[in-house]
């Protein structure tokens, strides 16, 4: 606008003139025919005037030129000739005095007029752009002290702040004015304030873009913020202004996000499993143990081998299907097991769990890999060795149902022709005694009494021997047994058998066990029948049946106040045909503790005495279930007789 | 009255003669057929082979049947006896030196009358065959003959 106006002012003083002076010609010429001017100069020095007012000086002159060059072919009539004349001469003269004056002093007017006009102008747009200037400012201070990102000025020198906006009051919690008594380095950490010093010491291009720092809010909060600075200088110092960009939640789910893939990272890669990512037939990702696994450095699997290079071949069919099926979405995963071949070309059993996933946007199998090899062979060197148990078990039994049922064979044919030929021997030697008495004196009688005798006591023996090998061979048929009862009854037939001996017999009523009711009769009746019969020299003759604890837990026990024995013969107790006594004082054949710890044995449960020489034996057994029952009845009716 | 026949199946011949001299010192050994083996003692019952000619119908007042016998054994024997309709009434007893319970149960099944262990002693079996003969031949009322 201004500048446009100049312009016009330049344009005037050439074509102002010119364009006066024709006008007034024109108006001349034209007045000629119809008024006659009385002094036509006169007029140019109108034009002359005006050309210098409205053009300045020059323009007056020039138009002064052009009206004295008309004025002077006017004075010379047109068609007579010029006349000199002192008169005309005079006219020409003041004339060429006069409009040259008159264009100086208008110009001089002019410009005396217009410089003051100008001055004024001139005054007007400065306060124009004064007040622009300042409305101008004020915006851009607003877009400083409103702006939504923190920024303050600092002093690039003292590294005071200098100005900070709302935005940084807010954020950092500190006051303006708090603000203006620091410096940037009290808004750090104290560890990264020789870093910051360090920084601006560089020197820096006008723009800078400073990258992430660490800024402490004044209630002590970390702020992660990207910095850009651009000097400037402000209140005619070196200053720098700075936008802080708050990128705390972005560094904190970098950081996150940094550390959850760095723990996913240190799991596959330190797992024991082989874990791999499969695209394309070829492996994108393998970790180390699938590479120890196949025996494959890893640089030479990633991106350079497949799942083909490691399967056995007759597993490959399978393993590619299981591949299509989960790249084309068929299945999500699968778990299944086939043949690899390592590198060295051994070949080994894996199983592996594998599931559809998508890399750079394309379908991928990502799995784990496990190599079951030694399970493998273990499970089929289990199942060779149960075979084989199996086989030896079926012909060891085989073989102990042989040998029973030549046991059985060999036991009923002891009962049958072994007592036979006794029979015969004890039957002549009783006819004997019977029918030739008279021709035997009292030595031949006595030998033929010893015969019987030994021929009976070889029947016991007999008798006894087959007892021990059914008690050992007879299967166990458990239930719940009434051992007192028991007691009784074989006292009764004891008591029946030798109706003279007075023997004090005490049975604790209600013991009961788990066991199996023939042969723990057959145990008792040899415990008891033992305690009749060495109780024998005493009278009274004490038996007692009942059930203790022990340091093998409650246990039964047969006590009598016989011979007893000696302590250090008490091992020898319960092997076959083992005798503490002399037959001659007490008969027996040796088995009858044998049996009973045979019995015990079977019912898992054990049996031992105790004894002192002419004090007694105690014979105690353990059975399982064995228990107390106090509401089993009273006292036998036979009790403490 | 009937004879008093007693059918004594015995192979071993000191047995025999123990039996005899039992009998014998009660005076029950009158009329005593001895058997040898299982087979002569259903050749005797049912009158073939050896006893060919004899009535079948007389049969004897008591078997005293041994077990362990040569060609067939006394159970075997004491089944013939039970499955023949002519023989199927007549009182058995076994006579044996076995105790083991399996004979037991198993002569029982087939249908003995009685069931006696012999005794090594020889008192005692005398006395055993005294019994048994007083109770077979005496005071049994045997099966009518049909």
């Amino acid at each position: 606008m201004q500048r446009g106006r100049r312009e016009r002012v330049t344009a005037a003083p050439l074509t102002g003139p010119v364009l006066t002076v024709l006008v007034l010609l024109a108006l001349e010429l034209l007045s000629h025919w119809a008024i006659r001017l009385p002094n036509p100069a006169a007029v140019y020095l109108l034009a002359v005037a005006y050309s210098a007012y409205a053009g300045g000086v020059g323009s007056g002159l020039v138009s002064a030129l052009l009206s004295f060059a008309y004025a002077a072919w006017v004075f010379s009539e047109p068609g007579q000739p010029f006349r000199y004349s002192a008169e005309n001469g005079l006219r020409i003269a003041v004339l060429a005095l006069a409009t040259p004056a008159l264009a100086v002093m208008v110009g001089f007017l002019r410009r005396l007029v217009t410089g003051e006009t100008a001055r004024a102008t001139e005054l007007a747009v400065r306060l124009e752009e004064a007040e622009a200037r300042q409305q101008l400012e004020a915006a851009l201070a607003m877009l400083f002290r409103c702006n939504p990102q923190p920024m303050w000025v600092y002093d690039l020198q003292t590294l005071q702040f200098l100005e900070v906006n709302e935005a940084a009051i807010q954020r950092y919690g500190y006051s303006r004015e708090e603000f203006l008594r620091m410096r940037i380095t009290d808004i750090r950490p104290p560890e990264d304030v020789p870093k910051l010093l360090e920084d601006v010491q560089r020197p820096r291009p006008a723009l800078q873009a400073s990258g992430q720092w660490r800024h402490r809010t004044r209630d002590g909060r970390i702020l992660h913020v990207e910095i850009v600075s651009h000097t400037l200088t402000y209140a005619g110092r070196p200053a720098a202004l700075v936008v802080a960009h708050d990128v705390t939640e972005r560094h904190r789910v970098e950081l996150a996000l940094r550390e959850s893939e760095e723990l996913f990272r240190s799991l596959v890669e330190q797992s024991l499993v082989g874990v791999y990512l499969v695209q394309d037939g070829v492996f994108r990702y393998a970790n180390p143990a699938l590479a120890e696994i196949f025996g494959y450095p890893r640089e030479e699997l990633i991106e350079r081998r497949g799942p083909k290079d490691l399967v056995h071949p007759e597993d490959w069919p399978l393993v590619d299907e299981n591949l299509r099926r989960r790249l084309e979405g068929e299945v999500q995963a699968l778990r299944y097991g086939f043949r690899g071949v390592r590198r060295d070309g051994r070949v080994i059993h894996v199983e592996v769990y594998g599931a559809r996933t998508f890399s750079q946007g394309r379908p991928a199998v990502i799995g784990t890999l496990v190599d079951v090899t030694e399970q493998k062979m273990a499970e089929e060197a289990l199942r060779a060795l149960t075979r084989e148990l199996e086989e030896r078990v079926r012909l060891r039994t085989a073989e102990l149902e042989a040998a029973n049922r030549d046991l059985e064979a060999f036991s009923y044919s002891v009962a049958h022709d072994l007592r036979a030929p006794l029979r015969s021997i004890d039957g002549f030697s009783q006819a004997l005694l019977e029918d030739y008495a008279d021709r035997l004196d009292e030595v031949g009688r006595g030998y033929l009494q010893r015969v019987r005798a030994a021929s009976q006591r070889m029947a016991t023996l007999i008798d006894d021997l087959l007892q021990f090998s059914r008690v050992t061979r007879a299967p166990l048929e458990v239930q719940e047994v009434d051992l007192s009862t028991l007691v009784w009854a074989t006292v009764e037939e004891l008591r029946q058998r030798e109706p003279d001996r007075t023997v004090e017999v005490h049975v604790t009523p209600g013991i009961r066990a788990r066991a199996d009711p023939r042969l723990i009769r057959v145990a008792l009746e040899n415990l008891l029948h033992n305690a009749w019969k060495f109780t024998r020299p005493r009278s009274p003759a004490r038996i007692e049946f009942g059930v203790a604890p022990t340091p093998h837990g409650s246990a039964c026990f047969v006590r009598d106040n016989g011979v007893g024995f000696e302590m250090q013969y008490a091992a020898k107790l319960f092997a076959p045909f083992q005798r503490l006594h002399r037959p001659s004082e007490f008969p027996g054949s040796g088995i009858g503790l044998a049996t009973v710890q045979r019995i015990v044995a079977r019912h898992g449960g054990r049996v031992w005495a105790e004894a002192e020489v002419d004090r007694g034996a105690t014979f105690f057994f353990t059975l399982p279930g064995l228990r107390e029952e106090a509401d089993a009845g009273q006292d036998h009716p036979a009790g403490g007789r | 009255m009937r004879a008093r026949t007693i059918l004594l199946v015995e192979d071993n011949p000191d047995d025999v003669a123990l039996t005899l001299r039992a009998l014998r010192a009660h005076h029950l050994a009158n009329e005593v057929v001895v058997a040898e083996d299982g087979v002569e003692a259903l050749e005797y019952l049912f009158g073939t082979g050896k006893y060919a000619g004899r009535d079948p119908r007389e049969l004897p007042a008591v078997v005293l049947l041994d077990l362990k016998l040569p060609r067939l054994d006394g159970l075997e024997v004491l089944q013939r006896i039970r499955s023949n309709e002519h023989t199927r009434l007549v009182p058995v007893v076994v006579l044996t030196s076995s105790q083991e319970e399996q004979d037991l149960v198993a002569s029982y099944r087939l249908g003995c009358n009685s069931y006696v262990c012999k005794p090594v002693d020889f008192l005692e079996f005398v006395e055993a065959v005294r019994r048994l003969g007083l109770y077979w031949l005496l005071l049994n009322e045997p099966p009518p003959v049909r």
